[in-house]
């Protein structure tokens, strides 16, 4: 079943390098989700914020899919 | 998507490492502190087609080695290591966060990796202005 609420995307190239993308979180939130993932990483040579990193979250709650284990 | 962070590859973890040997077929050697190219303590991988094996500074986690230009030892290969190295950490990190993970290899060679927010079957990602993320486990 593919993954598509609020996810981390890290695309590893055929070089090991890495790139994270943080969708479906707004706001500042985006970098706490993220942070635990690319400190495992190496060296930043590339950071750049996207236009959903300045909404405001909303007021919603997204509930993660419960069952299909 | 909220922001985009581009890093280079760094492999420190011993785990890590002997999962991608499995993966890609290298022969995990153990952990050195001396020999030919080795800078602190390392560890050392070697694949069958290279003359030479691999170090991997456990410090800084980077790699040393001798593959004469790629006359001794295609460079791919451990480019590929390297993939699976980065794949496998994401992988673990899930796996111990209780978040489902998936994986697509993409045109090119690249492979993504999909980690749930807020995991498979666990709490509730809040995206409530308290700045908090409590269904993350942080």
């Amino acid at each position: 079943m593919a993954i598509t609420g609020p996810r981390i995307e890290i695309t590893v190239d055929p070089k090991g390098q890495t790139t994270t993308e943080v969708i479906g979180v707004p706001g500042d939130d985006c970098k706490a989700v993220s942070a635990e993932y690319e400190a495992l990483f190496g060296d930043v040579l590339e950071h750049k914020a996207t236009a959903e990193a300045y909404e405001e979250p909303e007021e919603i709650e997204i509930k993660a899919e419960q069952g299909g284990k | 998507m909220s922001h985009i962070t581009k890093r280079k590859s760094s492999m420190k973890d011993i785990p890590t490492i002997k999962k991608a040997c499995k993966r890609t077929g290298a022969e995990f050697r153990g952990i050195i502190t001396k020999g030919r190219g080795v800078t602190g303590r390392s560890a050392q991988i070697k694949f069958d087609s290279w003359h030479h094996p691999v170090a991997i500074n456990l410090q800084s986690g980077e790699c040393s080695f001798d593959n004469y230009g790629g006359r001794w030892g295609k460079e791919e290969l451990l480019d590929g290591f390297k993939q699976q190295y980065a794949v496998a950490t994401a992988e673990t990190k899930a796996e111990s966060n209780g978040q489902a993970f998936e994986t697509e290899r993409l045109p090119g060679g690249a492979i993504k990796c999909t980690v749930a927010v807020g995991g498979s079957s666990g709490p509730s990602y809040d995206t409530g202005g308290s700045g908090t993320s409590s269904g993350y486990g942080v």
